[in-house]
């Protein structure tokens, strides 16, 4: 049987609908499954990077809804919304987006402090993740004292820290030269593959859409394809529904 | 974790933080000196009227205070001083006699105050007869007189000089008399030394045709009693016609001076920590919009805006800790510094002081009550300007944030 992740139900986001209304997202449908190695692609504009805040409960649809295993995401609010991110959803962003002043190792650790957990299994936890992101020599490290690849895995190594449903990572790459880029997308693909962590990427690199099983295009707010790389050929407009 | 999250958020900007606080230090100091110096000066002050002559409550009959003259004296009786002696464990009583008398020497007259009282129990109460500086203290029944050093001064005389005095004894009868001068005294007031004429209680009843009435008692507490508790006793013991009066009834002047310098002390340190306000105000803005992305990838990746507004509060409320700290630790040093080694007002300016009244010193007390304060207002400070911050963080959205 099927376990969907995500499920977006026919969702448009309008913004300043009372003055000048631009439509970022137009009656968008769609579903993600456990285990997907998902891009959402697109020019600029397309609405992609929109589609991820409104998954990610940072944004509000102006009509349909995002379900998240089930759970309406638009029917929570305030502190209800915030502990439901702060247990079922990761975060890449672009920018990394670490707190500068912690080291690697704090910062994955204040995800699960948050979390309340204990000492202990925080520590174990944390190391675990620098190893799985092959940053243990680097736990001590700063932002600052890091290169941009290594922040990023460190990133990916604090969404990853409170055992979320699925990471949502809106241009991981786009700071990244080849070879770390290369290095976090492998990081990306063995967690994906190993732990059948879910992932959806927005992002017009087409190294990450090398690596994607599944890619969907976004044009003027609009799902125009969706395409898995097991069926190429096959335009499967029916997960477009 | 999350406390040495707040101490490296303040460090992010080294020299912005060393501002804040240095300025936050430099007010806590410059507050901390101010109300040290005011409460040195006045207290010693208060300490020497109070603690040397005046005393901390005196008794009179009913109406003297305002119209003080011989014939508002009361009857010290044999019953008066026996239920007096009941509390001699607790609270030490000084009779006096007063009146205002014309003091002459040769060709030189001058207004005096004329005190008869009982030098033993002044010697074992109160610490004027300690600055005796010529002569000796007369006896009991000897018809002499001590002079304060700067009326011997004006009248020209000294130990061993004769004094006339000459006014209004009790009940209109003429007072006169020619006085052997055994000593002189330095009073703590040198408003007091321009005019203090003191001589034994019998002698000056004698002069005064007042035999056994005194104008003032004066309540010394002793063994640690308080004052609140001496009132008491006192107010149960002279329940009418008996006004009884503290210290800032009796020396209004001083009293009314202190309140006038306390409201322009509040007012500057008032002005100031406004100023402080301000610049933690400016601080706390600047370090939000810095921040701002930072508050949105925060919230996104799941820290609650009351978690955020709490670590903000902190870290306020540790920036100014630290300056207050700082503050304090420097303030103590000057304040300590100049108790030991009090300013002696020289020249004109301590002229100026000697006609208030006041001895020409300034040391300073330092007061934890002071300094708990200070730095409580500090803090508050930094508490509502902390409110800046956790109200934006309550408006902020993640989304927005991130964004900019």
């Amino acid at each position: 049987m099927e376990d969907i992740v995500i499920d977006v139900h026919q969702m448009s986001r309008t913004y300043n609908p009372d003055k000048v209304p631009v439509v970022a997202l137009n009656n968008v449908h769609l579903h993600i499954e456990r285990g997907e190695f998902t891009v959402v692609k697109g020019p600029s504009g397309s609405g992609k990077t929109t589609l991820l805040n409104l998954i990610g409960g940072l944004d509000t649809p102006t009509s349909g809804e995002v379900l998240i295993h089930g759970v309406n995401l638009t029917s929570l609010k305030g502190n209800k919304l915030v502990d439901f991110r702060l247990h079922n959803i990761g975060f890449v962003f672009q920018a990394y987006n670490l707190i500068p002043v912690l080291t690697a190792y704090e910062n994955i650790e204040f995800i699960l402090l948050l979390q309340g957990v204990p000492q202990e299994i925080r520590r174990k936890r944390v190391l675990e993740l620098l190893e799985q992101v092959q940053l243990t020599d680097k736990a001590d490290a700063r932002p600052e004292e890091m290169s941009g690849g290594q922040q990023q895995r460190v990133a990916v190594a604090r969404a990853l820290a409170p055992k979320p449903q699925f990471i949502l990572a809106d241009e991981p790459t786009a700071n990244l030269d080849t070879r770390s880029a290369d290095n976090l997308l492998d990081i990306m693909e063995k967690l994906n593959r190993d732990e059948k962590m879910t992932f959806l990427f927005s992002t017009h690199d087409p190294r990450v859409m090398q690596r994607a099983r599944r890619v969907i295009t976004l044009e003027d707010g609009q799902i125009v394809s969706d395409t898995s790389r097991e069926d190429t050929t096959h335009d499967s407009k029916a997960r477009i529904t | 974790m999350i406390f040495k999250f707040m101490w490296r958020n303040l460090w992010r900007n080294r020299r912005r933080t060393l501002i804040t606080a240095s300025s936050v230090a430099f007010s806590v100091f410059f507050a901390i000196t101010m109300h040290s110096f005011k409460n040195g000066i006045f207290n010693h002050l208060i300490n020497n009227l109070i603690g040397t002559y005046f005393g901390p409550v005196q008794i009179h009959a009913k109406g003297y205070w305002d119209e003080q003259v011989i014939d508002s004296s009361f009857p010290f009786t044999d019953s008066l001083r026996s239920s007096l002696d009941h509390f001699s464990d607790s609270i030490g009583f000084i009779p006096r006699l007063e009146t205002f008398i014309l003091a002459s020497a040769g060709e030189k007259s001058k207004g005096a105050m004329l005190v008869g009282t009982d030098l033993q129990s002044e010697k074992n109460f109160l610490s004027w007869t300690q600055r005796l500086i010529d002569g000796r203290w007369p006896a009991p029944d000897e018809e002499a007189v001590i002079l304060g050093e700067g009326i011997a001064k004006k009248l020209k005389l000294t130990a061993g000089d004769t004094l006339v005095l000459f006014g209004q004894g009790y009940q209109g009868t003429l007072a006169a008399g020619k006085y052997h001068i055994t000593g002189l005294v330095r009073l703590p007031s040198p408003q007091m030394n321009d005019y203090c004429v003191f001589m034994p209680l019998r002698s000056a009843a004698y002069l005064l045709n007042a035999d056994n009435r005194i104008t003032t008692l004066v309540a010394i507490p002793l063994h640690n009693v308080e004052t609140e508790s001496l009132l008491l006793t006192v107010k149960r013991m002279f329940l009418q016609n008996f006004e009884i009066m503290e210290w800032p009834d009796l020396l209004p002047e001083i009293s009314h001076h202190i309140e006038a310098d306390t409201i322009n002390t509040y007012i500057f340190t008032g002005v100031l920590y406004m100023i402080i306000a301000f610049g933690f105000l400016g601080t706390l803005m600047m370090m939000m919009a810095e921040r701002k992305p930072e508050f949105g990838m925060l919230m996104a990746i799941g820290m609650k805006k009351k978690q955020l507004a709490l670590l903000l509060t902190g870290e306020s409320l540790l920036l100014s800790v630290m300056g207050v700290m700082a503050g304090i630790a420097l303030s103590y040093g000057v304040v300590t510094w100049f108790a030991i080694h009090p300013i002696a007002l020289k020249g004109s300016l301590g002229q100026a002081y000697e006609q208030f009244g006041f001895e020409p010193v300034l040391p300073t007390e330092w007061s934890v009550r002071t300094v708990v304060i200070q730095a409580g207002i500090v803090c508050f400070i930094a508490f509502c300007s902390a409110l800046y911050p956790v109200l934006s963080i309550f408006r902020l959205k993640e989304i927005e944030a991130i964004k900019k």
